[in-house]
């Protein structure tokens, strides 16, 4: 085994211990709290997959953060904190509802219009913060956060002002058009090729950051960027591009989702994908090839706490909270550290053993 | 509209409004004092704002829900310094991760009580009383402006001045600003700058606490969920375009604060209230970049200037 | 007798990436004096210092203070024990006012609050007593560098220091602002403190100082009366070299002119410009070495001519073109590789394979990639080549770089930099701080590039290195060239030491012959 390997080895021992520690927790408090501890485990536990509707439920989940972490690693891996995710999935949500009422008519080139739409519009309003920071030194967290909220407001002045439909009782927008949203692939759920769409982009982005030299220096930049600007690398245009793609996938995200499980245009607030989309790529290591495992996991506890807050007296949110403590532990350095030091240094140890030999 | 907007019921308005992005404000000027970026006050709010209700409702002593509720702000703030500086954390993940986990904490703990997940509207939770200030309430306009207000809208201003003295008259703010400054500096006159930012860390969770008081126990009367939207963020941008200083901070709050107002106000004209709704946060992000490209040139001035100084002497 | 305030008895330390950086060092001091510990950079000086200070610990040996073995785990231990230190780079808080930062941690109370008041009296009672000219209530921001230094002084002194530790306090200093430094050391002294001033400039120990202790390579080379050696004596003591090393190689066949300097101005510190009119040219077939003391423009010429700083004035031909105004792709395009001095920060990423440090500079070029894709089985198959001809000890070409040791780090970097297409070396420090066998192979490396007709520029403050190293010399002092040697054999070692501690300068004709067209 090569040092390489010790280190991968030990970022999956202390994923799956925090998984485990985690998962202890959650068990303990649904025990604690509910009156059928059986029942809501079980709910829990095996629910996701107790029948084809739940099932598909997880993989609903599953697209919108899948594309929403993506973005994030992407954004993330150039060692930049842009929070953008969260106003491109609801922007992208409603620039893509919008494109398909104007239109109004149904069909592929539509569904790829408004898919297409929706994403470079919010590709191009990530790249907003990021060239703020760039130019002015603007801080990105703050400037990217306020611009998710910005976003909310104005869609929800283009969603009250121009698509909507005050026929119905409800705030939302007109129904999309016939065929203009994406054709249900697994009968009894609402699986629909969007499901295509999300894995063509982790195969899309995985080879984009590990195999071509523009993702391969995006990722120097992240890990070293005075030694990325003594190789000859164009840090700025490497950062705008980054927030470009990211943004990009987080509005495809937001497209795929309104075009695959709405009638309408009904956001009223932010849905919380673009938060997912990071605590997911945290677990993945804000490694692409990662995110689909990742994104299942939690698509799968998600779906598994909802189950158990609509059938035991369990509510969904201990789930939503222990993930996040579960989050805590993975990107802590300091969780088990003194185990990868153990586990370097009998390597090393092991390593001299060999060389004298 | 001029009218409306000079009008005493307004300028009261933006006192109100105000109060929790000055807590939060606070909150974020003392963690980064001590060099730590401090985005978990919206967590912290939301925590404190539910505990307050929560205890006030159990034991029926308003004091006793407001003593709850900043201890689980210092509780938050020690979490977050607990996997910040001891377990070595990344600052954005662990302040992403702790809102998530307050977001859904403050739901779960509310239903647990309440059996709801919306508010606490079903508990006979208490709310901190207004004051209304002798003397200053018979002067006209004024006394309608600045009295009659919430208990923690005068504290938020005592607050201020509280930190203000605490940063620059006392022992523990010199050392504050020592370690978050330069923390070596700081060490080699044998400081241990961990201690330092943890302690700073509670005291931001604490004034976070009370902004998130404010809007369950006095601005409404229940807790609801996501209640604080977005004002522990926009007090983090107040912060920034502070600079550092505590009453330019506390400015740059009271900006947000008539932002928020204005919005409120001018819905009354035909004005769409969603472009409205963006004011305060599309304020944040000019006043950011302005405050900011303002920084760069002053250095860039500052370097030149030191040139021209350094050659003047020469000559 | 005079009695001996400190004593530091066989001192030994060695850092955690094995270099040995105190080596049964014995220093002592009597109580009393201007003690002078003299080195070149990277001799021990500072990690001795900092043992003494607690901010390191000493592998053996024992420190006596005042005749009592004492164990000193941290500065507030050191403080405690009457030992103050003013370091190379101050610790003061910027944004704090002088008095504030004199207190720090044992502010003056009234009730809760300092008492800023007494604070500031404090300090100007203090500054007075030792004639120190401060306004106490003024932020360290505003403050010239000279005044930073009073401060960080008084400071030591605020906490009871009896022994003063200065690491290279002039360094920063104008020559007024050096005067009146050494006014008030020698008044310090005079009031019964204990100073040790570390230096390496010759004449300032000369004028100040009544003993010294010179350090080379980690190991004392005895102790000597100020008053009694010669500057001569001392400069040799100091620059000397313990065992000289030949580099086997032929003469140089100097071509065409490669790189070529025209009047570089760079930057101002400590009221000079850093760079000051700097012209010269490197030509292929040659190695054209920058001897002088490290601090005096070199770092800021490197990164000026490999585009990582911006240049002010004057112009940078290389290979024919004009690239004053180029960036780090266009000098790497036009076939330069480099050797950064900080190997760590520049020269590679340590979170990144051993591939991936491999590549980075050339990673759009068509041999890793296959069908527009970059091919696993492409780089691996470049970098192993690599690895072997270049000896790099790892387990695997993935291994992160930071697993690495020293020597096999910076045979990573100079794996990538000077392979390819390459017109132009530029070496900087390019052996410093690695084992003997590494620094060998990296010269021979260059040595062939160089008969291989390309330009190398060399930048080392390894005595050895530069004069067996390069075909020609220049020095610079003070962010000029004060002298060229077009053949480095002519040089003797005592000669290079006088014109790099700055006693002597050839006149401009000299100089000028570096340029050629």
């Amino acid at each position: 085994m090569n040092s390489r390997q010790v280190n991968e080895m030990f970022q999956i021992i202390k994923t799956m211990l925090a998984i485990l520690v985690a998962m202890v927790f959650a068990f303990l408090f649904i025990v604690l709290i509910s009156n059928e501890p059986l029942a809501a485990l079980k709910a829990f536990l095996v629910g996701p997959f107790s029948s084809m509707r739940r099932f598909g439920n997880l993989i609903e989940f599953f697209i919108p953060v899948c594309f929403t972490a993506l973005g994030a690693c992407i954004i993330f891996s150039i060692g930049q904190c842009s929070v953008i995710g969260e106003g491109a999935v609801f922007f992208g949500g409603l620039i893509a509802a919008w494109i398909s009422i104007k239109m109004g008519t149904g069909g592929m080139a539509v569904q790829l219009a408004a898919l297409l739409g929706a994403a470079l519009v919010c590709g191009l309003i990530a790249m907003i913060p990021m060239h703020l920071k760039l130019k002015y030194n603007a801080d990105l967290f703050v400037d990217s956060l306020m611009l998710n909220y910005v976003l909310l407001y104005m869609g929800t002045f283009i969603l009250n002002y121009s698509i909507r439909d005050s026929e119905i009782g409800m705030t939302a927008s007109y129904a999309l058009p016939e065929g203009s949203t994406l054709p249900v692939l697994v009968q009894k759920t609402q699986i629909t090729t969007a499901l295509l769409l999300a894995v063509a982009a982790v195969i899309l982005v995985v080879i984009f950051m590990e195999k071509t030299s523009v993702g391969y220096q995006m990722r120097m930049v992240g890990l070293n960027e005075k030694f990325a600007r003594y190789s000859g690398m164009s840090v700025g245009k490497l950062c705008m591009l980054s927030a470009f793609l990211g943004g990009l996938l987080s509005g495809a995200g937001g497209a795929v989702e309104i075009l695959g499980r709405y009638e309408r245009f009904q956001w009223l607030g932010l849905p919380g994908f673009g938060w997912d989309g990071i605590l997911i790529a945290t677990i993945a290591g804000f490694k692409a090839r990662n995110v689909p495992i990742a994104a299942l996991f939690i698509a799968y506890i998600r779906t598994g706490a909802d189950i158990m807050n609509r059938t035991c007296d369990v509510p969904s949110e201990l789930i939503i909270a222990i993930q996040s403590l579960l989050i805590l532990m993975i990107a802590s350095r300091g969780f088990l550290s003194k185990l990868h030091q153990r586990l370097i240094v009998q390597h090393v140890k092991s390593n001299a053993a060999e060389s004298e030999v | 509209m001029i009218q409306l907007i000079l009008s005493s019921q307004f300028l009261f308005g933006v006192l109100r409004l105000t109060t929790p992005i000055i807590f939060a404000t606070l909150s974020c000027l003392i963690a980064k004092k001590a060099g730590v970026r401090n985005i978990t006050i919206e967590g912290t709010m939301l925590c404190s704002a539910l505990g307050g209700v929560a205890v006030s409702a159990w034991t029926q002593n308003v004091w006793m829900g407001l003593l709850a509720g900043m201890a689980v702000g210092v509780g938050v703030g020690l979490f977050l310094g607990y996997f910040h500086i001891i377990m070595d954390t990344d600052i954005w993940l662990t302040g992403i991760a702790i809102n998530q986990f307050a977001n859904g904490l403050t739901v779960f703990v509310m239903f647990l009580i309440t059996g709801d997940k919306g508010s606490t509207s079903s508990l006979p939770s208490l709310t901190i009383p207004n004051v209304h200030l002798p003397l200053i309430e018979k002067i006209p306009i004024i006394g309608q402006i600045v009295s009659g207000q919430s208990l923690l809208t005068y504290l938020a201003v005592v607050l201020l001045l509280v930190i203000y003295i605490l940063l620059y008259k006392t022992p523990l703010g010199l050392r504050i600003r020592a370690v978050g400054e330069y923390a070596l500096a700081a060490e080699s006159v044998g400081e241990n700058a961990d201690r330092i930012k943890l302690i700073a860390l509670g005291i931001s969770g604490l004034c976070a606490s009370f902004g998130g008081m404010f809007m369950s126990m006095s601005y409404s009367s229940r807790f609801a969920r996501d209640m604080v939207a977005g004002r522990g963020f926009i007090g983090i941008a107040a912060e920034s375009m502070g600079g550092g200083r505590p009453m330019a901070a506390a400015a740059a709050a009271l900006f947000f604060g008539v932002a928020d107002s204005l919005a409120n106000i001018l819905q009354s004209f035909s004005i769409p209230s969603e472009l409205l709704m963006a004011i305060p946060y599309l304020a944040t992000i000019v006043g950011l970049v302005v405050y900011s490209a303002k920084k760069q040139k002053d250095e860039q001035r500052c370097i030149q200037q030191n040139i021209r100084n350094e050659t003047d002497d020469k000559s | 007798m005079e009695e001996l305030i400190l004593e530091m008895k066989q001192i030994t330390k060695i850092y955690g990436n094995g270099v040995l950086a105190n080596e049964k060092v014995d220093f002592s001091v009597k109580k009393g004096e201007i003690h002078a510990l003299m080195g070149e950079n990277g001799a021990g000086k500072s990690t001795l210092m900092k043992m003494l200070f607690g901010i390191e610990h000493p592998d053996e040996g024992e420190i006596f203070i005042g005749g009592k073995k004492v164990q000193i785990k941290s500065p507030t231990d050191a403080l405690n024990l009457g030992i103050g230190m003013v370091h190379q780079h101050f610790m003061l808080v910027d944004s704090l006012t002088v008095a504030e930062n004199m207190v720090l941690r044992c502010e003056p109370k009234r009730g809760l609050f300092i008492d800023m008041g007494k604070a500031v009296s404090e300090a100007e009672h203090i500054a007075k007593k030792y004639n120190f000219q401060i306004d106490a209530k003024a932020a360290v921001s505003t403050l010239p560098v000279g005044m930073k230094q009073r401060v960080e002084i008084l400071k030591a002194l605020y906490r009871g220091a009896e022994i003063l530790i200065l690491d290279e306090p002039t360094a920063v200093l104008t020559p007024q602002e050096t005067e009146e430094l050494f006014r008030q050391l020698k008044k310090l002294r005079d009031n019964g403190h204990t100073i040790i001033f570390i230096s390496h400039k010759i004449r300032e120990i000369k004028e100040l100082c009544d003993r010294i202790t010179i350090l080379r390579n980690g190991q004392s080379k005895g102790v000597y009366d100020v008053t009694e050696a010669s500057v001569e004596e001392l400069s040799a003591l100091v620059v000397g070299r313990d065992n000289v090393k030949k580099i086997e190689k032929s003469k140089a066949v100097p071509g065409e002119t490669m790189l070529c300097v025209k009047n570089l101005c760079y930057g101002y510190a400590r009221k000079k410009r850093i760079l000051n009119g700097v012209s010269f040219s490197v030509r292929r077939g040659e190695i054209l070495g920058i001897a002088g003391v490290e601090g005096n423009g070199q770092r800021e010429l490197i990164e000026i001519i490999t585009q990582l700083r911006r240049n002010e004035k004057g112009e940078l031909w290389l290979d024919g073109q004009n690239i004053s105004a180029g960036n780090v792709k266009q000098f790497r395009d036009l076939g330069s590789g480099y050797i950064p001095q900080d190997r760590l920060t520049y020269g590679a990423s340590t979170g990144a394979s051993i591939e991936e440090n491999l590549i980075s500079a050339s990673s759009g070029e068509k041999k890793y990639h296959n069908r527009g894709l970059l091919s696993a089985a492409r780089i691996r198959a470049y970098t192993a080549q690599l690895i072997r001809e270049f000896q790099i000890k790892c387990d695997s070409p993935r291994t992160n770089v930071g697993m690495l040791s020293g020597g096999n780090i910076q045979k990573v970097v100079v794996a990538r930099e000077l392979t390819g297409d390459r017109n132009l070396i530029i070496a900087d420090q390019p052996t410093r701080g690695i084992d003997i066998k590494t620094a060998a192979f990296i010269h021979q490396r260059l040595i062939a590039l160089r008969d291989e007709g390309k330009a190398v520029l060399l930048v080392s403050a390894d005595l050895n290195e530069i004069m067996e190293l390069s075909d020609s010399l220049i020095v610079m002092h003070e962010g000029k060239i004060t002298a060229y040697f077009p053949d480095a054999e002519m040089v003797t070692e005592q000669e290079l030491g006088r014109y790099m501690l700055g006693l002597d300068r050839q006149d401009e004709e000299q100089i000028k012959e570096v340029c050629y067209e």
